[in-house]
């Protein structure tokens, strides 16, 4: 299945937004990534699925989204 | 030793809390939020698992609000640097810390002190409710003195502030993890905690949580993220964590919040009790000073304060001490509490029971005090 990485502001943001994903039924785990569009590092979750339905849950959430790519 | 010094901070530490800062040290020994590694990526989920448990200790609205300082000291001056400017109005209380009043200060505030009534709430709620101007920025007070353990009525205040639109942040030092405190029920903006001290955890951590925006940052540096920018990344918590974490201690504190769910729910009551104990003694001899009319339930933390009469305060701790009992004497870094109970010259010496306090050592600590010569 396709996955995606979603980069996050944080670790704390990363890690807020797995568990919310992980508790609408999406897998998804942390990774580093060491070079987020051209800003250094940050972290980013690791999902497939509806990416759009992940993207709209984190936004509920108020978590700041940086970037959406495929993994 | 018997341990009466524990609003300073808790003397002794649960077997639990120990526990979990070894364990840290031995398993979580990397650098959270930095590397990639599965070591980093486990001690940052440690991290996350501790705001995510403190957020729901206080009522936070969530982890991300939880931030972790090196002291509660450091996060009320972050606070109250990064949310006032030079002149902007602000209303505190008449038994505050030097840890609220020095920083106020140095921004150069327009401080307006609102007078703690010892017997009746409603009166200290008018009071600060007098000091609330159109101007008023925000209102940053103490939940209970260090001093005399009068505890404010930190809802009512609350109720107001949000009433006005005015910010309202809490040094609840004293309180937090003895007494029950949520930032939601109390309409609580900023709540700045020592979780060495109601929390059983190791010194050398502070916990601010912040459901307002702060402001600007007093420290700059390494987040971890966004590392190419020079500027400070935004978002909390890591806009004002800088540095590494104190990793073993936040362990410690998660262990503490355990701990006092787990065992000291009851610990207000019990340390209470005998906090009443030493008053209602302590009132029955001729030679001792109370500074507080009585001591009640729900309105005084379990913290007294007392002299004896025409001798220093240090003088009586000194003697408590070649006695094996550990009391604080001065003025608590507190002179404002001191110059409102009329002890600025004299200080006084302070009694504070922990969860570990027994029935026995506060029978031992009157016994001293009657005798003493």
């Amino acid at each position: 299945m396709r996955e995606y990485m979603i980069t996050l502001p944080s670790v704390t943001y990363a890690l807020k937004g797995r568990d919310i994903l992980r508790r609408l039924g999406f897998k998804a785990r942390i990774e580093r990534k060491s070079r987020q569009s051209g800003t250094g590092c940050g972290y980013g979750i690791v999902t497939e699925g509806d990416i759009y339905k992940a993207e709209q849950a984190l936004k509920n959430a108020s978590i700041k989204i940086l970037e959406i790519a495929d993994y | 030793m018997i341990n009466f010094d524990n609003a300073a901070t808790t003397g002794r530490k649960p077997e639990m809390v120990m526990n979990a800062v070894y364990n840290a040290m031995r398993r979580l020994s990397a650098n959270p939020g930095r590397g990639g590694h599965r070591l980093s990526l486990d001690t940052a989920k440690a991290v996350y698992s501790t705001r995510e448990k403190i957020a729901d200790f206080f009522g936070a609205s969530g982890p991300d609000r939880v931030v972790f300082t090196s002291n509660c000291t450091t996060a009320i001056n972050y606070v109250l640097k990064g949310f006032l400017n030079h002149g902007d109005r602000v209303t505190t209380s008449d038994l505050e810390h030097n840890a609220v009043m020095r920083p106020l200060k140095k921004i150069g505030a327009k401080v307006s002190i609102a007078t703690v009534d010892f017997t009746n709430d409603d009166k200290t709620v008018e009071s600060f409710e007098k000091l609330m101007y159109e101007d008023t920025k925000m209102v940053f007070c103490t939940a209970a003195s260090n001093v005399c353990g009068k505890m404010l009525p930190i809802k009512k205040i609350g109720g107001l502030c949000k009433k006005r639109g005015i910010a309202f942040g809490v040094d609840a030092a004293q309180m937090a993890g003895v007494a029950p405190l949520d930032m939601k029920d109390m309409n609580i903006d900023f709540l700045c905690i020592a979780p060495h001290k109601g929390l059983y955890a190791p010194m050398g951590l502070g916990v601010l949580i912040a459901e307002k925006e702060i402001g600007d940052t007093i420290i700059e540096g390494g987040t971890g993220t966004n590392s190419l920018s020079l500027y400070q990344p935004q978002d909390l918590p890591e806009r004002y964590e800088s540095g590494t974490l104190n990793v073993p201690a936040i362990m410690g504190t998660s262990a503490g919040i355990d701990f006092v769910k787990r065992y000291a729910k009851d610990a207000y009551n019990e340390e209470f009790k005998l906090i009443k104990r030493l008053y209602e003694e302590l009132e029955k001899m001729s030679d001792i000073i109370l500074y507080i009319p009585y001591v009640k339930e729900g309105m005084y933390m379990p913290v007294l304060s007392f002299n004896i009469a025409g001798i220093p305060s240090e003088q009586t701790a000194l003697y408590l001490d070649r006695k094996g009992v550990a009391a604080r004497a001065g003025l608590h870094c507190a002179p404002y509490a001191h110059r409102r109970l009329g002890t600025i010259d004299t200080g006084t010496v302070r009694i504070a029971p922990s969860y570990f306090s027994t029935s026995a050592e506060i029978d031992y600590l009157i016994k001293i005090l009657k005798v003493y010569k």
